[in-house]
């Protein structure tokens, strides 16, 4: 579908001016690759802290001649290992099931390993957009486009996109807004 | 900057307390305070460009929001204390998006500058709504909350003559609007909503209460009682303290409903519903109208026996803060009616509307499939907590996996809870045992549509459809429909919204 022309060639309702409008990317778009090491770095780090807490676990314990059963620092290993090779495998699922679209008059979503989730957020019922770009990300060059409606329920949150298309798909969605409250 | 300079206050206070040495961390702590701030200062900025306002910020995490003009709701300015002092204030610009506070707080301007990006964003917001349809938002809501109702205008001047009365009261736009009473509610109803409804939970806190003043008996008086001497009260006293007790429990039930219900009065108001009610303290709320995005009918196990329910109105406002206002017990041949009422455009007609000739109304059910899931997600936890221990107490604890039957039960009535309709302008979905809720969304007030299912689900092809919807309160769902049936509802309500939300008959 074609971004609607303003009319009589003023500045549209909403969004930037017109011909700044990008076109939009056709069909369901993948996220940026490299948004798997975003994922495998935050889960490697969340292995990491679990190992940790494990870890301090079985010293209070010895410290208190708990006879325990296992290898000294046997356990933590397994939870680090098996936490590593999750946040090895998980995200390349997470990311093999990720689909975003911008249809005709909504913003679809498709993701999840588990549990799966199809969000369509209609482009008139949103009421404002962010990019946010965490340390990582910023590193990477990737960008989280996170679209807000009037619902506090919306799942409108799309990680790994470049810093130059989630530019233009946030123009994309604010040229499609409309006028009124949208409430 | 500011907040920086009150730490740098408690940080004097504490070196000249304690001599210096002791602060060197807390100094550094604010050093790194300031830094922190002048750097998150110079990285904040925001840009207006007629349509849109932009706010760049964060100094590790970057974040971008861009708001367009017309969304926004409404701007205030405020300043404390310390932004006096500064001569600097705050303003805040809301949208209706999400719960929460200000969608943009763009801190600490001049004053003079605030006033003037303040008007500034209404005219944008302003154009913007004439350019882009305003006709949405048929509320204006970007006005004072109190302009909804305020008195039209004044009449011509021509009708102010000497002997004309003054001007009307402050209280004139009440009185304006003509009220249509929807439903009161008298005292013995209202009794019997305490009697079923969530009152009875007073009981809890007067036997919290009982508990609390028993501990606080003197234990003198507990030593002086001879055990020898008190006989042990026959079979018939305790039968009537048992028979006083439940009595005193509904009547403190149906007294609580009527202190904080007496009076109940729902009324439509030009466009907005009114609720009054209250014994001792009478409240008095109101609601848009427009804004009201879901009615729930709620039936509890006891109401569904004597044909009543209750409903819950959700309403949406100014800043995306929300309202409830609910209707403690109302007939179910009534319901149909205040549905039509309450709900923008007119409420369903047909199935939704559970009259009292038909008590279940007809209800899409879910498929085969969603049953067998209700009596697992019962039946299994059951046997987890039974099982172990009617093992370790055999043999009469074996006795106790005859629980997995009433789990069981509980299952099938889950299953024959749950329904849904598509009609024309709504969804409707019914889901609950203990309390039935049947949910009633306009499709122009969905903000957004989710289909979402549990690997659990997918086994047996089943999915929920979520609609989400502005406002407090749980978000309407379609549960463990089959899979194919949810992604065609969301289908259908996203081809929808756009076509009722913008059609002014409706």
């Amino acid at each position: 579908m074609t971004v609607p022309a303003p009319p009589g060639g003023a500045p549209g309702p909403a969004g930037p001016a017109p011909s700044t409008v990008p076109p939009a990317p056709e069909g369901p778009q993948r996220l940026d690759p490299r948004q798997k090491q975003v994922w495998r770095l935050q889960r490697a780090i969340g292995a990491g802290v679990a190992a940790l807490q494990v870890g301090v676990v079985e010293v209070i314990l010895r410290a208190r001649d708990v006879d325990l059963p296992v290898p000294p620092a046997g356990v933590p290993a397994a939870v680090l290992v098996a936490g590593l090779v999750l946040a090895w495998i998980w995200p390349h699922l997470l990311y093999e099931r990720w689909r975003y679209e911008i249809a005709d008059v909504a913003l679809e979503l498709r993701h999840g390993v588990l549990t799966r989730t199809h969000s369509a957020i209609p482009y008139f019922r949103v009421q404002h957009v962010d990019i946010t770009r965490g340390p990582l990300e910023r590193l990477l060059g990737l960008s989280t486009l996170v679209v807000h409606t009037a619902s506090a329920a919306t799942d409108a949150t799309i990680p790994g996109i470049s810093v130059h298309a989630a530019d233009s798909l946030r123009d994309v969605i604010l040229a499609r807004t409309g006028g009124g409250d949208a409430v | 900057m500011l907040s920086a300079f009150g730490r740098l206050g408690v940080v004097v206070a504490f070196v000249l307390l304690t001599g210096g040495l002791a602060a060197l961390p807390l100094l550094v702590i604010l050093a790194g305070v300031f830094v922190h701030r002048y750097v998150a200062w110079t990285r904040f900025s925001y840009h207006l460009d007629g349509t849109t306002l932009r706010i760049d910020e964060g100094v590790i995490s970057r974040s971008q929001r861009v708001v367009p003009c017309e969304r926004i709701q409404k701007v205030d300015l405020v300043q404390n204390l310390f932004h006096r002092m500064g001569g600097v204030a705050v303003l805040r610009v809301e949208t209706a998006g999400g719960p929460g506070g200000a969608e943009v707080d763009l801190a600490v301007l001049g004053r003079a500058d605030a006033e003037q990006l303040r008007a500034r964003l209404l005219a944008a917001k302003a154009t913007a709504r004439a350019a882009g349809g305003g006709s949405t938002a048929p509320d204006a809501p970007g006005q004072a909350p109190s302009s909804r109702w305020s008195p039209p205008p004044p009449a011509p001047s021509s009708g102010w003559a000497a002997s004309v009365p003054p001007p009307a009261p402050l209280d004139a736009g009440w009185a304006e609007e003509p009220e249509q009473v929807l439903l009161r509610i008298g005292p013995a109803r209202l009794a019997l909503a305490g009697v079923t409804g969530a009152q009875l939970a007073v009981m809890f806190a007067v036997v919290g209460w009982l508990a609390q003043l028993l501990r606080d008996v003197p234990p003198q008086l507990l030593e002086d009682l001879d055990p020898t001497t008190v006989q042990p009260p026959s079979e018939v006293v305790i039968v009537a303290g048992v028979l006083v007790l439940i009595l005193l429990w509904i009547g403190l039930a149906a007294g609580a409903s009527i202190v904080t219900d007496a009076g109940y009065t729902l009324a439509l108001a030009g466009d907005e519903v009114r609720v009054r009610r209250g014994l001792f303290e009478q409240r008095e709320a109101t609601i848009p109208l427009g804004r009201v995005q879901v009615v729930r009918v709620q039936r509890s196990i006891l109401r569904r026996g004597i044909g009543m329910a209750a409903l819950r109105i959700q309403s949406a406002s100014d800043g995306g803060k929300g309202a409830r206002v609910t209707v403690p017990i109302v007939a179910l041949g009534e319901v149909p009616r205040l549905l039509d009422a309450l709900l923008p455009g007119g409420g369903p007609s047909g199935p939704v509307a559970p009259s009292a000739a038909d008590r279940r109304p007809a209800l899409a059910r879910p498929p085969r499939a969603a049953r067998q899931r209700a009596i697992v997600r019962r039946v299994l936890p059951t046997l987890a907590v039974a099982g172990p221990l009617a093992v370790a107490t055999r043999p009469w604890g074996l006795l106790g996996l005859l629980a997995v039957a009433p789990a069981a039960a509980l299952g099938v009535a889950y299953y024959r809870s749950l329904g849904h309709a598509r009609l024309p302008d709504h969804v409707v979905a019914r889901a609950g045992v203990l309390v039935e809720e049947t949910a009633v969304v306009p499709v122009a007030k969905t903000q957004s549509t989710r289909v979402r299912s549990t690997w659990f689900q997918r086994r047996r092809g089943l999915a929920t459809l979520y609609v989400d919807v502005a406002g407090p309160g749980p978000t309407p769902a379609v549960r463990d429909e089959a899979g194919a049936t949810a992604e065609a509802l969301l289908r259908s309500v996203v081809e929808d919204e756009r076509v009722i939300a913008h059609d002014p008959l409706r």
